[in-house]
């Protein structure tokens, strides 16, 4: 070490920063390579690549949308998005709160209804949900409906159809805003964990009255994270492809993901005018994220500390049966009845809401799960890409969080690559990898690979989110002393941080690979009959009207994610325990 | 084993022969932790020497950079500025650009919360840095072994360290520090977690350890009778800086600062003005005229001071040995039972000082007494009094 010349080298921050270049180990290049090509080559390229090779379509396509053909569709569809992501997000944002604040600060705590709360858009994949309700309310044939117009038959109404129709607006809102509440529910609930609940006291040692209390205490309180969870809701409400693709077409709705997808798979395809509505929707999305920036000031966390308050509850008396009562009803709603819907629609020879005993058969999982080449095909692909995709994303991600540590600026900014693609739409990634990966240099149109790529980016945040938590929890001591104990940075990543964070990468896998398994938006944009994934099959077979296959389709990935679910539960529990003891 | 007993205080350099003696050597090491509140300076200009199997203390206030000084020796932080040798092996230096890594210097540590690895035996957590010196399986278990039973575990080699109490788990922690033979451990305040009693015997058995073995020891406390029990050298620190460095008789008996004086020990602090300096210096306090010697920079007459001096060196006229120059007369306010001693309070309400004396009885308060403490015992500092 004293071979290094005195002179040649100054202290100054040039030659620091060469140091300790020079010292960062070949593994911590690795990983901020994977993370360069991840935000680089999965999301800058695309969509550079696209549009630059669409510059003259985009300008085209900008002018058939504001003054051409289509001018006279785009104002509905953008009209009915509007409609559909604030109705949908109004209501779960209430019902989500709702729950949250029930749970965290009334006596009606809601035990392992609560745990499953988040995970309801888990347990049950939004698509197979979706098609679980239509064909429980489908106005004629739903058997939810028939059930009803049997109970009222005595009245002697007469009724055809309904009472219920799912193929309205009012349709798609509700079922959209059912599958958004986990989301608003986990953020809320995040937040009045960190709440401190002696701020409501001193309002209710005041005189203020619980209500009082709850309007002008807790809800103020609580607006960054209401922010938040709005802007969520509304994000996801964008993007989201699995409801309107599925009961648009019957409500003649069409909002801006499907028609998108409409005007690229539509023959000729209108890459301008796609390329031009997905921008939009980027550029309205990320300009919601600038307003809730601005519009969350720094500060108004102040009444948020610390951790592990434990407060009085508000009392609901008798009222709190009925808020549990409301938790469970919320489960019934996502997860039983439309299992249950599709399960009898399934061991059905055809859809029939008058359910006859003697005809139900187990064909359509055989012919599902075996015969037919396509739903076997797509099973096999999205179960390999999902495996692949939570494998890549959870060894990248649980790497950058255990070996990053916990603070620090490297962290922060690979926390900021990883979070980016939540930002983005599902249906503008497809759109770019569409356009970008059709033409040379990378032809993968049409291949696994592009849904692989796809998938990594679009799985990457939950990942991230999964890996931080799992890995924050270790104290940082425990890598420390690994290092003082001589260790090589992998060897302590190997041999001390993995293991001691498994249990919370396990569960960040399992997550990913649902996530991956019932994914839908990228899936129809970049899915075909080369490359068949289960999303794209469902959709294919509800349009051509193979309702019990679908049906059974939809079940077999239900009970895949569910038993994951499940496992996931369970693993966290025992890791919680092994911690505690 | 204590064969240095040189210290410096921050700010001077240390020359010659010395160095090659050193176990550690920080030269002028200075650190500033940038946050968004803004910049602070946790270490400035920081020199310290720690022998070849000395026991040095690092002892100060909380957020004094203790932990600062001792991470940047570990590598664990990278400081801004200054030197670190480890063994005479630069293993920091700002001006070179040299910074290696932790697990390439040589020297071991323990930690506050003990960093046991809750997935591993108590066994292979002894054993993992002998893997890591590649040492096979069954030789790194076997000096594991031999480490834990020198810490009295040796009944506890396949418990893992959840089922262990705090005592036990930092033994093992401290046998995971020596397995390896460094001959330098690194300690953080390992014994704050644990309870008196543990506390005392961990702390006898860790000298007994160090005299056994012989490595030198970097410890980090803010406990000055931890500090005062283990320590060959003590380093009291003020913040970002090392205020004075010495045998634990010299800071106790010789503080050089009023800071150090408060802070090790208790101390009686009377305001006052010079009056004379001579042989001894002479102050008039609020309680009476008081002599002694300068404790830091002499100042000259009529200068502020502040006169210290400790409980335990006092005495009431009413004893035999009571012949110091030094009397304060005064009422008594209380006394307090101490178990092994007994706290008099005297003085005015405005105006007290505190007498310790093991043995006798409490005094009735309201008694009129005379206080009297040796000249030699009496340390005068320049400073402020707010008058
Ligand atoms: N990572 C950090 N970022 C910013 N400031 C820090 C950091 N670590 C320490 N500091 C600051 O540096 C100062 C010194 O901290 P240090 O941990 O060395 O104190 P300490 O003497 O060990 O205290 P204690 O006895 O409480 O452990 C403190 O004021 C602390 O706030
Ligand atoms: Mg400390």
């Amino acid at each position: 070490m004293s071979a290094i010349d005195h002179g040649a080298v100054s202290g100054t921050s040039l030659s620091r920063l060469r140091a300790r270049l020079q010292r960062t180990s070949p593994f911590t290049l690795l990983l901020w390579g994977v993370l360069l090509f991840i935000s680089v080559g999965l999301i800058l390229y695309p969509l550079v690549t696209a549009l630059v090779y669409e510059a003259g379509n985009v300008a085209e396509g900008f002018m058939s949308l504001t003054t051409g053909e289509l001018s006279r569709r785009v104002p509905e569809v953008i009209l009915n998005t509007v409609i559909v992501v604030a109705g949908a997000t109004a209501l779960a944002v209430v019902i989500g709160s709702a729950l949250a604040w029930a749970n965290e600060r009334s006596d009606a705590s809601l035990g392992f209804v609560g745990q499953l709360l988040p995970l309801a858009a888990l347990i049950v994949p939004p698509i197979a949900g979706v098609i679980g309700w239509a064909v429980l309310l489908d106005p004629r044939v739903g058997l939810l409906n028939y059930f009803l117009r049997w109970l009222v038959s005595p009245l002697g109404l007469g009724l055809r159809e309904g009472p219920f129709n799912i193929y309205t607006m009012t349709g798609l809102i509700v079922t959209t805003g059912l599958y958004t509440v986990p989301y608003v529910y986990l953020v809320m609930s995040a937040a009045l964990q960190r709440l401190d609940p002696s701020v409501e006291e001193a309002s209710r040692v005041n005189g203020a009255s619980p209500l009082r209390t709850m309007l002008r205490v807790t809800f103020p309180a609580i607006k960054p994270a209401l922010a938040a969870s709005i802007l969520l809701g509304a994000i996801s409400g964008i993007s989201l492809f699995s409801v309107p693709a599925v009961l648009g077409a019957g409500a003649r709705v069409d909002v801006i993901s499907v028609y998108i997808y409409r005007l690229l798979s539509d023959y000729p395809a209108q890459t301008g005018p796609a390329l031009v509505l997905a921008l939009g929707m980027l550029i309205v999305v990320q300009m919601m994220l600038i307003g809730q920036h601005l519009l969350v000031k720094k500060g108004q966390n102040a009444a948020i500390s610390g951790r592990g308050f434990r407060g009085t509850k508000v009392r609901l008396g008798g009222f709190r049966h009925v808020v549990r009562g409301l938790a469970v009803f919320y489960l019934v709603l996502t997860a039983v009845l439309p299992i249950l819907g599709l399960l009898l629609v399934s061991l059905q020879p055809f859809w029939t809401p008058a359910i006859n005993v003697a005809t139900l058969t187990l064909d359509n999982f055989r012919f599902v799960l075996f015969e037919n080449n396509q739903t076997v095909e797509a099973l096999r692909n999205s179960m390999g890409l999902g495996v692949a995709v939570a494998t890549f994303n959870m060894l990248v991600t649980g790497a950058i969080a255990l070996h990053l540590g916990k603070h620090g600026a490297a962290r922060r900014f690979a926390d900021s690559l990883t979070g980016l693609p939540a930002t983005i739409p599902h249906t503008v990634i497809g759109v770019a990898f569409i356009l970008a990966f059709s033409r040379e240099p990378l032809r993968i149109y049409g291949t696994t690979a592009i849904l692989l790529l796809a998938y990594v980016v679009m799985t990457i945040t939950y990942a991230a989110r999964a890996a931080a938590s799992a890995a924050d929890s270790i104290s940082a001591e425990l890598g420390e002393a690994s290092r003082v104990s001589k260790a090589s940075d992998f060897r302590t990543l190997w041999r001390i941080l993995l293991p001691l964070a498994l249990p919370g990468l396990v569960a960040g896998w399992i997550m990913v690979f649902v996530h991956t398994v019932g994914e839908v938006t990228a899936s129809a944009f970049l899915s075909g009959t080369h490359n068949p994934v289960i999303g794209r099959v469902l959709l294919d077979f509800w349009n051509f009207g193979n309702f019990p296959q679908v049906a059974a389709m939809a079940l077999v990935i239900t009970l895949i994610s569910s038993t994951l679910v499940g496992l996931m539960l369970f693993v966290t529990r025992r890791a919680h325990k092994v911690t505690v003891s | 084993m204590i064969e240095t007993r040189r210290f410096t205080v921050s700010g001077q350099g240390e020359t010659g022969p010395a160095r090659a003696e050193a176990r550690v050597s920080i030269r002028n090491l200075s650190k500033t932790y940038r946050t968004r509140r803004g910049a602070h300076v946790a270490l400035d200009n920081v020199s310290l020497d720690i022998g070849a199997s000395e026991f040095v203390v690092l002892l100060g206030p909380s957020g004094c950079g203790k932990t600062t000084l001792l991470r940047c020796v570990a590598g664990l932080e990278e400081p801004d500025a200054g030197e670190i040798l480890i063994n005479g092996q630069l293993v920091f230096s700002s001006e070179k650009g040299i910074s290696v890594p932790p697990e390439k210097r040589p020297f071991n540590m323990v930690f506050q919360s003990y960093a046991l690895w809750p997935h591993m035996t108590v066994q292979d957590n002894v054993a993992y840095p002998l893997r890591n010196a590649g040492r096979a399986v069954r030789a790194a278990r076997e000096s594991a072994g031999e480490a834990l039973r020198l810490v009295g575990l040796g009944d506890y080699l396949a418990a893992y360290p959840g089922q262990l109490s705090g005592g036990q788990q930092q033994r093992v922690a401290l046998a995971r520090a020596i397995v390896s033979g460094d001959g330098l451990i690194l300690f953080d305040e390992p014994l704050s977690n644990l309870d008196a009693k543990v506390r005392e015997r961990l702390r006898l058995e860790l000298l007994g350890l160090q005299s056994r073995i012989g490595f030198a020891a970097i410890y980090v406390t803010h406990d000055q009778v931890e500090a005062l029990a283990l320590a060959d050298r003590i380093a009291v620190m003020d913040v970002g800086r090392i205020e004075q460095v010495g045998t634990s008789d010299e800071i106790y008996d010789a503080p050089r600062s009023r800071y150090v004086s408060d802070f090790v020990g208790s101390a009686n602090e009377l305001p006052g003005r010079i009056v004379s300096v001579g042989e001894t210096v002479v102050v008039d306090t609020p309680m009476g005229r008081m002599e002694g010697g300068f404790g830091g920079e002499p100042v000259a007459v009529g200068a502020d001071a502040w006169v210290m001096f400790r409980p335990e060196h006092c005495q009431f006229d009413f004893e035999p040995g009571c012949d110091g120059e030094n009397r304060l007369d005064g009422e008594v306010l209380r006394s307090l039972y101490l178990g092994a001693s007994m706290q008099h309070v005297v003085g005015s309400e405005d105006r007290q000082i505190v007498v310790t004396r093991t043995g006798g009885g409490p005094l009735e308060p309201g008694t009129d007494v005379t206080v009297c403490c040796p000249v030699g015992r009496v340390r005068i500092f320049p400073g402020d009094t707010g008058r």
